[in-house]
């Protein structure tokens, strides 16, 4: 029931924009979790911008640009770190390299997953069979365990390289969820109702349970990506983290290696753990506000 | 008949998830293309050294003691058949020492801190949880909440890492590395064990502290389903008492996913004390593995991965094997 | 009823729990049926922090010649030396030896053992010992380590009484006894085990550990009480022959406490500022961060810089000298034109180290040497920092500035750099890497795990950074590993091998007159060594960078009398735990106070 409602709403004509946009805020009002979550992203997002906007220049992330073991000033609001990296760019750049591995590796993981869960469902049978098997393996083996025996073999990665390498286990758990629910759907009356109207297999998945699914395939979108960070955070941190390219994982490795917290060097640590923990909040937030919105039932508000 | 079909699919599953494993296992750290014993041998060397021309003899000797001379095909053979008679075989770096010596002497860490924290926080998590989702608690529930909700979000180890700032450095409260004080040697006293449960506070602490609210979540989207059942409006129609509705309608009902939950789960509490054993120096299996890694201990590594993927998954088994005898539900659809 | 099934299940839970803290000490761990120790206090205790960070071998393994064994992790400490090595007074401590001498062409070698020394089980330690421990390593012929070195150049070996042995060498050999005996750095020399309990085991597998027993029998001070995966115990025995003949004063301590370290830095150094630990090796911003946090801490140069004490293994940048573009003494000019030392020293190393303009360290021995070449060291300024010149050398290797300000060869193809170091490089290796991006060389640095691996093969694409040989005290062995008898690409020479496969006929021709030359021949040594100079430093087959220091944090709370150079002894040795030598510093320890 909940899902048709939303199905309604999505497959509605667009009504004129203000409306729209109304109708959007007065939805989010009753939904907080959801409002908070993307208000935490716009304060990432305005972040950036305010970097932007003061960094002379982004090069500054690299080492040797600006005077070491400076702390945070009108002219550098990060501080600066033992090797003269201004750090207010090197965050700027640290998150948007973060949240691109995330994204990058959030989107295979849960394109991987749909078209997964879509061929089990359509063939069925022995094809199905394996798709679950090789989840249901997936899912028992620790993923933490994989990632770094793989970071390990290839050292000294790329970003995307890297995006790939995590998303390597980012599929599995959405493959298995968005899996359960196209078989439940499958069986619903509106399927049977298509089918005997004479829809092929591959119309009603465009056209009558893709869009069903699309809160939940969004849901899971956003739980890849929390994924996604979690492991590309976890292996920076241990020092297996791209090479040449800032990520947020890659700051703190730093700081371990180079001693920062002993060192009294407090903004060095702070800015980027800051922002890893406001990622995360938003990135949960996001994912409550989308579960109450994928079931009503959780609504706290009435 | 059917339980029987049931039970050796089951079974079957289990020895298809060891051998997969156990397979990839071999492989990966194979993929590498490094040659660990060699490097081992160089590494020690590395503080100065004079002529040690014999060294390629040695690494001959030590490949043929651990069977890398032979044709990778050969030695999966032989991993599999060591594997399968639960032979983990010897370590690289700590040779003469066995994998399960080392793993031996690590588990009994790893596996006290997991089960303690692991009980705290599933049952702080599901009490919290079920307050929250059930409408009559008081306020001051609702409001702790939120907070608790957001420690979920964050990694284990970095509330670990800020916790051993300000514990350990800061406050000088807590030591904030090792499994227990330098210089004391294991041994069966109170005192002894005063000590493992003082260094074992902080690691612990920010493993109960970032999954407490994973359970909490869990827990109150399952009750605020249960509170919208009609039997509860029925309970409450009949003049039940809240505390009774709460713990006969709500609770009752939702203990058993909630433990489901807890069995797929282990497997990522496992994963987030790798790295807060590491953080904290704590002598458990993680940090074993962290070190075993950078040591490419080709044995060591296997046999964690390995012990670490048989136990979860024969705890998954008897956790499929058990919940229907405990819910009848579940064994009635069976 | 559902009530008491949550009470149920939370009575069960706290049962477990409870089961699994109980359980806790009893399923633990192997080494928890070890003999229970005496307790001695902290004040009567000397707590060292290995420097070995992940490479705690089988702690259970005492037989240093065994498969799998390790001198680095405290059996520095439990066995003893005929001598002892001091680098940077460049003089010989006689321990178990009281001397030795050569023949005249350096083929046949006497030594002399002080008949005073005994085992720790009372057995006398005498030249039978000797005999068997080496007579075993030749006839095991590579079997285990040492074994090859030594089977290579001895002939014979033989006692002719109980306190001298005799050893004739297939070569002439000069620096026999420094090489085999010699105890320095992890270098080459191994102790001498008892033949009453060696003889008939395999030295390959015996492990030599047994607390029951009393093994390890060795005949140095301690008795070894406790040893597991975390750290390693040793008692300080009343009879120890050194402080019963009046050699040594007895040990200061009653205890040796050796720690797997293992702690990351901030940990080791909290550990340092509340004296819970006696000695470490700490990183420059953790050494910097206790000197000023305590006043109870001093370092090799006492509490000022460099504060470390320097490796035999100078900085270098190493490049493939066989495989272009390497091959142009240009380009790798250029490369050390390019690298400003005073700006990697004061960043990266926050000015513990110095730069260096040769390929081995100044200790005493060899800086003679140094300072003999000022007009050499002049003209090819090896630590001369001239993008200028860097840029009129790269156009002399054939490159070209493309449009990017990048450096690219005749068909536009941009040099490419990849640095390989290994973890103590990592801070350097960024900046190297910075300042070789700025003077248009694309450079990237990264750590492998096998980086000694590759560099010992020649195999990696272009750089490495690492330590040459050790070289302690004479050009000789300085300069052999850049000779073409020490090129192999297929690594079988690796250690000591020759890492860039720089290869110079005249070069090698001058290299081999001084391995006949006793190396406290200075007088012959130096001309050779000019010429040989001569033939390297214009041709610069690998780049020095700096020396490698490491600094080891000596807390002056509970211990003095540490091997610092404004200490009560000065610098009598390098007070590495890991290394050998460490001995002497166990041996010369006196409390805090005394005198």
């Amino acid at each position: 029931m909940a899902d048709a409602t939303i199905a309604n709403t999505t497959n509605e004509p667009r009504k004129a924009s203000g409306s729209a946009v109304k109708e959007v805020l007065g939805y989010l009002r009753r939904n907080p979790a959801l409002a908070w979550g993307i208000g935490l992203i716009l304060l990432l997002v305005l972040f950036f911008v305010f970097a932007t906007l003061q960094v002379s220049s982004f090069t500054e992330y690299r080492p040797l640009s600006v005077r070491p073991r400076l702390p945070p000033s009108l002219q550098y609001p990060l501080g600066t770190d033992t090797q003269g990296r201004n750090l207010l760019a090197l965050n700027a750049l640290g998150l948007l390299g973060t949240l691109s591995i995330g994204l990058g590796a959030g989107f295979i993981g849960v394109v991987v997953a749909t078209l997964l869960a879509f061929i089990g469902a359509y063939f069925g049978g022995r094809i199905d069979a394996v798709i679950r098997l090789v989840v249901d393996i997936g899912l028992s083996i620790p993923t933490i365990l994989l990632l770094v025996i793989i970071a390990i073999a290839f050292h000294g990665l790329t970003l995307w390289q890297m995006a790939l390498v995590v998303s390597m286990t980012a599929w599995i758990r959405p493959t298995r969820i968005i899996r359960s629910q196209v078989l439940s759907l499958r069986e619903r009356a509106y399927v049977e109702v298509a089918r005997m109207s004479g829809m092929g297999g591959l119309e009603i998945i465009l056209k009558e349970l893709l869009p069903n699914l699309m809160p939940l395939i969004f849901a899971n979108f956003v739980a890849s990506i929390t994924h996604a960070i979690l492991a590309s955070i976890g292996l920076e941190a241990l020092g297996l983290g791209p090479a040449d390219n800032p990520s947020l994982g890659t700051i703190i490795y730093r700081v371990i290696l180079y001693q920062g917290i002993i060192q009294g060097l407090w903004w060095w640590w702070l800015a980027p753990i800051v922002l890893i923990i406001l990622i995360f909040i938003a990135l949960f937030l996001i994912s409550v506000g989308l579960d109450e919105l994928a079931d009503p039932r959780l609504r706290t508000t009435s | 008949m059917e339980t029987v079909k049931y039970l050796v699919r089951r079974f079957a599953f289990l020895v298809l998830v060891v051998f997969a494993a156990g397979t990839l296992n071999f492989f990966l750290p194979r993929l590498t293309g490094q040659d660990p014993i060699r490097s081992r041998l160089l590494d020690e060397m590395k503080n100065g050294a004079s002529f040690a021309s014999g060294i390629s003899d040695l690494v001959k000797v030590y490949d043929e003691k651990f069977g890398l001379d032979l044709p990778l095909w050969h030695q999966y053979l032989n991993y599999l058949g060591d594997m399968s008679r639960l032979d983990l075989g010897q370590s690289f770096t700590s040779y003469p020492r066995t994998v399960a010596q080392l793993i031996g002497d690590a588990l009994p860490w790893t596996v006290g801190l997991l089960t303690v924290t692991t009980l705290v926080s599933f049952a702080l998590g599901s009490l919290l949880g079920a307050l929250v989702g059930w409408p009559k608690s008081p306020a001051w529930i609702r409001a702790i909440a939120p907070p608790v909700f957001t420690l979920a979000a964050i990694p284990y180890y970095l509330l670990g890492l800020a916790m051993l700032w300000l514990f350990a450095f800061e406050l000088h409260w807590l030591p904030g590395s090792g499994g227990y004080r330098i210089g004391t040697i294991p041994s069966h006293t109170w005192k002894f064990a005063f000590d493992v449960l003082q260094h074992s506070v902080l690691p612990a602490l920010s493993i109960i502290l970032s999954s407490v609210g994973f359970w909490a979540l869990s827990m109150r989207s399952m009750m605020v389903g249960i509170t919208s059942q009609d039997y509860v409006a029925m309970a409450e129609a009949k003049g039940l008492t809240n505390r009774t509705i709460l713990v006969r309608y709500g609770l009752r009902n939702v203990m058993l996913p909630q433990i489901t939950a807890l069995a797929l789960e282990l497997g990522y509490v496992v994963s987030g004390t790798i790295l807060v054993e590491v953080v904290f120096t704590y002598p458990g299996i993680g940090l074993l593995l962290f070190n075993s890694i950078k040591l490419a201990d080709f044995p060591v590594i296997q046999g964690i991965v390995f012990t670490l993927i048989v136990s979860l998954a024969v705890a998954t088994l008897i956790l499929d094997l058990a919940l229907p005898f405990l819910d009848p539900r579940i064994r009635r659809r069976a | 009823m559902s009530g008491r099934w949550i009470a149920g299940l939370n009575q069960a839970g706290m049962v477990v729990a409870f089961a699994v803290g109980i359980g806790l000490s009893s399923l633990v761990p192997s080494y928890a049926d070890d003999p229970p120790l005496a307790d001695v206090a902290r004040q009567d205790t000397l707590i060292v922090g290995s420097w070995a960070e992940n490479a705690w071998k089988d702690p259970t393994l005492y037989n240093p010649f065994a498969i799998g064994s390790s001198l680095v992790t405290g059996q520095g400490s439990v066995w003893e030396g005929l001598a002892y090595w001091n680098a940077f007074k460049d003089e010989t401590i006689f321990w178990q030896a009281s001397g030795y001498e050569y023949n005249d062409d350096f083929t046949q070698l006497t030594i002399h053992l002080r008949p005073e020394v005994k085992w720790s089980d009372g057995q006398p330690f005498t030249a039978q010992d000797v005999v068997f421990t080496m007579q075993s390593l030749i006839d095991l012929n590579g079997k285990v380590r040492f074994s090859k070195d030594l089977a290579n150049i001895t002939k014979s070996v033989e006692a002719t009484d109980d306190h001298t042995v005799v050893i004739k060498m297939k070569a002439p050999a000069p620096r026999y006894f420094f090489n085999f005996f010699t105890w320095k750095w992890n270098a080459g020399a191994f102790p001498i085990v008892p033949k009453h309990i060696f003889e008939g085991q395999d030295f390959a597998t015996f492990t030599n550990y047994d607390l029951q027993k009393k093994w390890p029998i060795t005949t140095g001070p301690f008795n070894v009480v406790a040893s597991n995966a975390q750290q390693k115990i040793f008692d300080t025995r009343d009879d120890w022959w050194a402080s019963v003949s009046g050699l040594n004063h007895p040990l200061a301590f009653k205890r040796e406490v050796f720690l797997a370290a293992g702690t990351d830095q901030t940990v080791r150094s909290q550990m340092v500022v509340n004296g819970d630990i006696d000695i470490t090796v700490l990183a420059p911003a953790a050494a910097i961060s206790v000197i000023q946090q305590t006043p109870d801490v001093t370092f090799h140069s006492g509490r000022k810089p460099p504060y470390g004490y320097e490796d035999t293994y100078t900085q270098q940048l190493f490049v493939p000298t066989q495989t272009a573009p390497f091959n142009s003494a240009d380009l790798r000019w250029a490369i050390s034109y390019y690298l400003d030392r005073k700006q990697i020293v004061s960043v990266a190393w926050m000015d513990t180290t110095t730069p260096a303009p040769v390929p081995y360290p100044d200790f005493a021995g060899l800086k003679k040497y140094t300072d003999s070449i000022p007009d050499l060291l002049g003209k090819y300024n090896t630590n001369e920092y001239n993008p200028a010149k860097g840029d009129e050398r790269m156009k002399a290797a054939g490159y070209t500035k493309n449009a990017d300000g990048m450096w690219a060869d005749a068909s536009g193809k941009q040099l490419k750099l990849q640095i390989a170091g290994w973890d103590e490089w990592d801070a350097t290796g960024e900046i190297v890497v910075e300042q070789l991006r700025r003077a248009g060389i694309e450079a990237t640095y990264s750590d492998p795990p096998d980086a000694a691996d590759q560099l010992a093969r020649a195999q990696y694409t272009s750089v490495i950074a690492d330590g040459a040989q050790g070289a302690f005290r004479d050009p000789y062995e300085a300069l052999v590993p850049f000779t073409c008898a020490r090129t192999d690409p297929s690594g079988v020479r690796v250690v000591g091998g020759n890492k860039t496969q720089w290869c110079n006929a005249d070069f090698d021709a001058l290299v081999d007159q001084m391995a006949l030359i006793d190396p406290s021949n200075e007088a012959a040594l130096m001309p050779l060594y000019r010429k040989a100079m001569e033939i390297w430093l214009p041709d610069l087959p690998s780049i020095p960078t700096f020396e490698w220091m490491h600094n080891i944090a000596m807390v002056t709370k509970y211990w003095d009398c540490w091997p610092t150079v404004d200490g009560k002894l000065g610098e009598y040795v390098n007070e590495q735990p890991r290394i050998l030598g460490f001995g002497l510093v166990l041996h010369n320890l006196c409390r805090a106070g005394s005198n």
